[in-house]
């Protein structure tokens, strides 16, 4: 699958834990990469959600990247340092004073 | 703001063509995509640097004419474009998230196409995906979407996709076609004015052939289980209208399942624009109404390529070369001849690629026994988690509207917008009171189109 290029790991946080991957991963190839394909627990139910369209449509796979809040995943590329949460769930707002 | 020029959105081979077109005519467009590169979604290049370039001399050599022309084209990648208002101006923010508002004299909509899938037992369990996000990972990622995978739905993309994953190396147990074996057989027929196409499909054959990759004819998906993720899938033969004959199941262990069932075009900025839409259930579904230089019937707005009409990339490169002229000579910088011989040139040429096309769409045209995979706990709105028996609990109730049914069950209410429920739920709706799919209607589309921050969206309303 890989030519023999050699690529840059990147690290950054999921969930508080540092990781890493290979450069020019999305969020969500970063997921699949690290074997962790469910990204986030949905409102409703709980159940675990993973990359379904993969083009920004769907909606699937918003996660939480630095601070932000329902960012797509599959839209979004790996930075250095990048904070990565999985969604856990129905959310909640915390509002600043 | 420097001015933005003719607006063009989407950078597929529609909008990189359109954009040539412009340029070559001395006039200055922008094109605003969404992605992390000019290519659109089938000529998207590779991300991670290992990955060995696709090599597709049409992308290539488009994406090189919109490089040359650079002094006339502004390209303005990874910026969204969520919202048309008040005739001509387009809302866009960039990922850092300023939002501008462009005010292009023209307006050139090629925003593409997103799959189609059918709701059916266990599609929203991890590891179920359409083939287009499986292949963004494995092309442009390197990376594989599991490893025993099985390819279903309709249409020659399945067979494309699932080549791409033999060559990356990944397991792939089977491709699932719809449709009859027969159908396919009368292709040649249609396509011999096209044979560069079939050749094109034979070689995917040839090489699913020899990686023992079986294809199965008359065959859909009825079912995926697991419990975190997936772990199997259930499918059966199809007998008339696809309806699958569940007496034959068979369940197959994978922990990937693609599936599509084909391509509904993106209009919801045609929508917020007011242009007026029509149903075309063989192209995709809605679809912007437009005239035969392609323009919309708002006053500036222009539509080409899959996003008006699902009809592949050749057709949408030629289509978004018309648009770009008809954009040019709508701003008054060609004259109406060369437009006119413009035109005739590029008629013939999407006339050539038509009889295939046809045929394509009628073998993978969606027959009622998809419908009939929907139970009455399977989620129908991926969104909001919203079950057939609770839709269905709606519409029995006198919701049979996008709208109303959004406002009692909650259906199409999510991020997505009724972009995945409302192909299929407008159907189910439309069967259960027995009135044509054109009445139901499209969902209504409405700013911002994909999720933005508040902080975005207050960005653009400072004064610069």
């Amino acid at each position: 699958m890989h030519n023999d290029v050699r690529t840059m790991e990147i690290e950054f946080t999921l969930d508080g834990q540092t990781v890493c991957c290979p450069e020019g991963l999305t969020v969500a190839g970063a997921m699949f990469h690290l074997g962790r394909r469910s990204v986030r627990m949905t409102a409703r139910t709980a159940a675990p959600r993973s990359l379904f369209c993969g083009i920004g449509v769907c909606c699937d796979c918003l996660m939480q990247i630095d601070e932000r809040a329902s960012i797509r995943a599959c839209m979004t590329l790996v930075q250095p340092g990048m904070r990565v949460v999985s969604g856990q769930g129905a959310a909640t707002v915390a509002l600043e004073a | 703001m420097s001015y933005p020029g003719i607006v063009i959105i989407g950078g597929g081979p529609a909008g990189m063509s359109a954009a040539v077109a412009i340029a070559t005519h001395g006039l200055t467009c922008t094109i605003v995509d969404e992605g992390f590169d000019l290519g659109g979604q089938i000529y998207r290049k590779p991300t991670n640097p290992a990955c060995a370039p696709a090599p597709h001399p049409r992308g290539e050599g488009l994406r090189a004419e919109v490089a040359r022309l650079g002094e006339h084209i502004n390209v303005r990648t990874g910026d969204s474009a969520w919202g048309i208002f008040d005739g001509l101006r387009v809302a866009i923010t960039s990922p850092d998230e300023c939002t501008e508002l462009l005010q292009p004299q023209a307006v050139i909509l090629a925003p593409g196409a997103h799959e189609l899938v059918p709701p059916f037992p266990g599609w929203t369990l991890p590891g179920v995906m359409t083939p287009g996000a499986a292949q963004i990972l494995t092309k442009t990622m390197g990376v594989a979407p599991g490893k025993r995978v099985l390819v279903a739905g309709t249409g020659p993309f399945l067979l494309a996709v699932a080549c791409q994953l033999i060559d990356a190396g990944v397991h792939v147990v089977s491709v699932l076609e719809a449709s009859p074996r027969s159908a396919w057989l009368t292709l040649p027929l249609h396509g011999f004015r096209t044979p560069a196409i079939l050749d094109e499909g034979l070689a995917y054959l040839t090489k699913l052939a020899r990686a023992h990759v079986p294809v199965r004819y008359g065959r859909v998906v009825v079912a995926a289980t697991g419990e975190t993720e997936l772990n199997a899938v259930e499918h059966a033969p199809v007998g008339a209208e696809w309806f699958p004959e569940r007496n034959h199941i068979e369940t197959e262990q994978v922990d990937t399942l693609l599936i599509g069932y084909g391509f509904v075009p993106r209009v919801q900025l045609a929508q917020m624009a007011g242009c007026d839409l029509e149903l075309r259930p063989d192209i995709g579904g809605w679809i912007p109404v437009r005239d035969r230089n392609l323009a919309t019937t708002v006053s500036g707005i222009f539509a080409a390529g899959d996003g008006a009409g699902v009809a592949g990339s050749l057709a949408a490169a030629l289509e978004g070369q018309l648009a770009g002229m008809a954009a040019t000579q709508f701003l008054g910088a060609i004259d109406e001849a060369t437009f006119t011989a413009a035109r005739h040139t590029i008629e013939h040429e999407l006339a050539r690629l038509r009889p295939l096309r046809s045929a394509l769409d009628k073998i993978s045209a969606l027959q009622p026994g998809l419908m009939s995979l929907v139970r009455d706990d399977t989620i129908v709105c991926r969104c909001e988690e919203v079950t057939w028996r609770e839709a269905r609990e709606a519409v029995c109730a006198g919701s049979t509207t996008y709208r109303s049914l959004k406002m009692t069950s909650r259906a199409g209410m999510g991020a997505c917008q009724g972009r995945f429920c409302w192909p299929f739920l407008s159907r189910l709706v439309a069967a259960e009171v027995k009135c044509p799919l054109a009445d139901i209607g499209p969902p209504s589309a409405r700013p911002p189109l994909g999720p933005i921050t508040l902080g975005a969206l207050a960005s653009g309303l400072q004064d610069k």
